[in-house]
């Protein structure tokens, strides 16, 4: 399943990455790589932004971008 | 002495570190992006680099690309690197340390908010991981200073060393060179590290990540990791960023921001502007010089009290601005935000360089080199100027005085209501001229935005008062140094005139007047009154006489020149000790109506809020873009527009 389809709560480990090339680097400098666990702190539909937390950092992606993850719910 | 060069991921109190060591007073808030441009300074006699954050080597907005040239550069010198982690995401943090360690260059590495990870009950064997990392490694807290001497100590004995090969990962290999090469690579192409086949960035990142697992596993002790760090945090991002609360929370900061300016600060402003009229009073006749007295009395002291007495406001605007960027509220606007300004080119990432021009248009300018997209970059350069700068508070200040009146509605402020008008026109005009921007240079964006939300702290003070305190000095400063000059300028231009005694006695003689009328007179055939009726045909649609032109042309380079100007202005010749509010108010049309009635100071206020009156703004845009075709389209754009809004009130409201 995709990132963006997790509900606030959910748990996922990251699985692939499938982005532009020079966005992976971006992602991966901020923790998000393929084995790493998240855990979905909010989704908002009107700001159009989901609040991630990676180990110890919040992060916030734009929901377009978490279809680009695949993960699996833990 | 040794140089020392401070690096670190954004928003790991690279900054705060570097004031505690140097005693310089860098900005420091709690959001990535702060740093911007690298600073230098002293301890114990080794030169001290700060460099903007950086999440890792391959990173590329021009912010970090500051960083990655510096980190070039001392590949070349061999400076020591001062690597400051962040002691609450360790495992972030050994990520870039991984890569420096690449380097093979002397490191230590500081380890800040000792108190906050305490609070989180994160332990850390320091000792041990310094020795797995080959180099020394201080738990310290930056704000406090707390592991400082342990720091000092390193420093002063040159304790730096090249950490262990077990901390670097696939470069043992690589000498110094071929770094420098791959990373002049990475800027001209990114393809080309991506299509090697002996390099893949995603494999390189995960190699490291499994390195620093298992340090972390022997060196750090910390809870679960699905609990948060900072459940307040994770409860205030319940209502700052909840789809209904979260907007009306921003809304009401910025209702409380506006009336605090106008309710805090009145009283104070109400002292300085009398104590300024009793001045003028008691200094009159003081030098027992004619020429001298009128200077002091009708030139210097109206005009610096032009600027003084807006201390209170402006320096109250720091200050709330200074809590709402230490607390780490700012990335949460940034987030509420992104779609909505999506829709006018813009992004969550144009936050904080629009949001701090409202404190000053040139480090906000300079703060949009964290945009890694150059279009949105550029619109945001062009846009910020709109936003409403301190500068503009004295001029909103006088004029809103002048026509609305001291009276609350309700809860509410109506002079502060006003003024939060001010500055939502200013975000109106910035969001209208992106978008116009985007229909201009139309290009879907690719760039991807990943916010950082740090975790709330409590505003750092001490640190905000010393902000406050040099920005409004500087501001004081650099703003008095002008009005200052150009109040004796204006002076003699308005005491002297080319017309001789016999012109003033065969006008005096033909009319019956009053001192008054004489001193109108005498101004009116003074150089200013001729300066200023040389553009009255231009600005009188707009509704201002040619004493007005006198004042918009002072402030052309520095708009705050202009209550100033005005108020040296109206002070020629009078006697009366005078507020420069009331000397505005008093100021009449030969047709015996208020010269600042509601359609003049509506356009006043529209000329002001769109006109670029800011030669260190030009200057910065012409730096920021590398060109002047940005800096003179961005100043005569600004300046039609505030000629037409003006022109458009005045005739509309008259």
């Amino acid at each position: 399943m995709k990132l963006g389809q997790l509900k606030k709560g959910d748990r996922a480990l990251i699985l692939s990455i499938d982005t532009e090339r020079e966005h992976k680097e971006t992602l991966l400098a901020n923790g998000l790589s393929a084995g790493t666990t998240v855990q979905v702190a909010n989704v908002s539909r009107i700001y159009g932004m989901m609040y991630l937390r990676i180990g110890s950092r919040n992060l916030a992606l734009r929901i377009a971008r978490t279809r680009q993850i695949e993960v699996n719910k833990i | 002495m040794a140089s020392i060069i401070c690096v670190g991921n954004p928003n790991v109190g690279k900054s705060s570190l570097f004031n505690l060591l140097t005693g310089a007073n860098q900005k420091v808030a709690n959001f990535a992006g702060v740093t911007v441009q690298e600073a230098a300074g002293k301890f114990l006699g080794h030169d001290i680099l700060d460099l903007p954050g950086l999440r890792s080597v391959w990173s590329g907005s021009p912010d970090e690309q500051v960083s990655i040239n510096a980190l070039k550069g001392i590949l070349r010198e061999q400076k020591s690197i001062l690597y400051v982690a962040n002691g609450l995401q360790l495992d972030d943090s050994l990520l870039l340390f991984s890569q420096l360690a690449d380097l093979k260059l002397p490191m230590a590495m500081v380890i800040n908010f000792e108190d906050e990870m305490a609070k989180a009950r994160i332990k850390i064997d320091h000792v041990a991981l310094a020795e797995r990392l080959g180099c020394p490694v201080i738990l310290m807290n930056s704000r406090s200073g707390k592991g400082l001497d342990t720091l000092s100590d390193i420093i002063a004995n040159g304790l730096f060393r090249i950490p262990s090969s077990f901390c670097r990962s696939m470069y043992d290999e690589w000498r110094g060179d071929e770094l420098i090469n791959r990373l002049d690579d990475r800027f001209r192409d990114t393809d080309v590290n991506l299509d090697n086949d002996d390099f893949d960035v995603e494999r390189d990142f995960l190699r490291r990540k499994m390195l620093i697992q298992s340090v972390l596993e022997d060196n750090l002790d910390q809870p679960a990791t699905n609990s948060p760090v900072s459940p307040g945090t994770s409860v205030a991002d319940e209502w700052a960023l909840h789809p209904l609360w979260g907007s009306l929370m921003f809304l009401g900061v910025l209702l409380v921001v506006f009336q605090m300016i106008f309710t805090v600060a009145a009283y104070p402003m109400d002292w300085i502007d009398a104590a300024f009229a009793r001045l003028g009073g008691a200094m009159n006749g003081v030098t027992g010089i004619g020429w001298l007295d009128s200077l002091i009395t009708e030139g210097i002291i109206p005009g610096i009290a032009g600027v003084v007495i807006f201390i209170p406001q402006i320096a109250l605007l720091f200050f709330l601005i200074g809590i709402l960027e230490s607390t780490g509220y700012m990335m949460r606007i940034s987030y509420l935000s992104d779609r909505l300004l999506r829709k006018f080119g813009l992004s969550g990432s144009s936050v904080v360089p629009l949001l701090s021009g409202m404190a000053c248009s040139i480090p906000a300018i300079m703060s949009a080199r964290s945009i890694k997209n150059p279009i949105e970059r550029l619109a945001v350069i062009m846009v910020t100027p709109f936003m409403t700068c301190s500068a503009r508070l004295p001029v909103y200040i006088i004029l809103i005085a002048l026509i609305v009146p001291d009276e609350r509605w309700a809860i509410f402020h109506a002079r502060g209501l006003a003024l939060l008008g001010m500055y939502l026109l200013g975000i109106i005009a910035s969001l209208l001229f992106a978008l116009l921007w985007k229909q201009l240079k139309s290009q879907k964006s690719k760039s991807l935005w990943i916010l950082d939300l740090p975790a709330y702290r409590s505003p750092h003070w001490r640190l905000i008062f010393m902000s406050v305190y040099r920005k409004t000095k500087t501001f004081v400063l650099q703003a008095g140094k002008v009005i200052f000059v150009v109040s004796i300028l204006l002076w003699l231009l308005a005491s002297h005139s080319p017309r001789g005694d016999k012109f003033f006695e065969r006008k005096l003689a033909e009319n019956t007047t009053t001192l008054e009328a004489e001193a109108s007179l005498r101004l009116e055939y003074s150089y200013a009154g001729y300066m200023g009726k040389a553009i009255e045909p231009a600005i009188r649609p707009l509704g201002y006489d040619w004493k007005i032109g006198i004042a918009l042309l002072s402030s052309f380079a520095a708009r705050e020149v202009f209550v100033g100007s005005l108020s040296t202005i109206y002070a020629i010749g009078t006697e009366e000790e005078m507020t420069v509010a009331n000397r505005l108010r008093s100021e009449m049309r030969p047709d015996g109506s208020a010269r600042y009635d509601l359609a003049t100071a509506i356009s006043l206020l529209l000329f002001y809020a769109f006109a670029l009156q800011c030669v260190s703004t030009v200057a910065t845009t012409r730096q920021e873009t590398g060109s002047w075709k940005w800096a003179i389209l961005q100043f005569v754009a600004m300046t039609g527009i505030a000629y037409l809004a003006a022109l458009l009130a005045y005739q509309l409201l008259s």
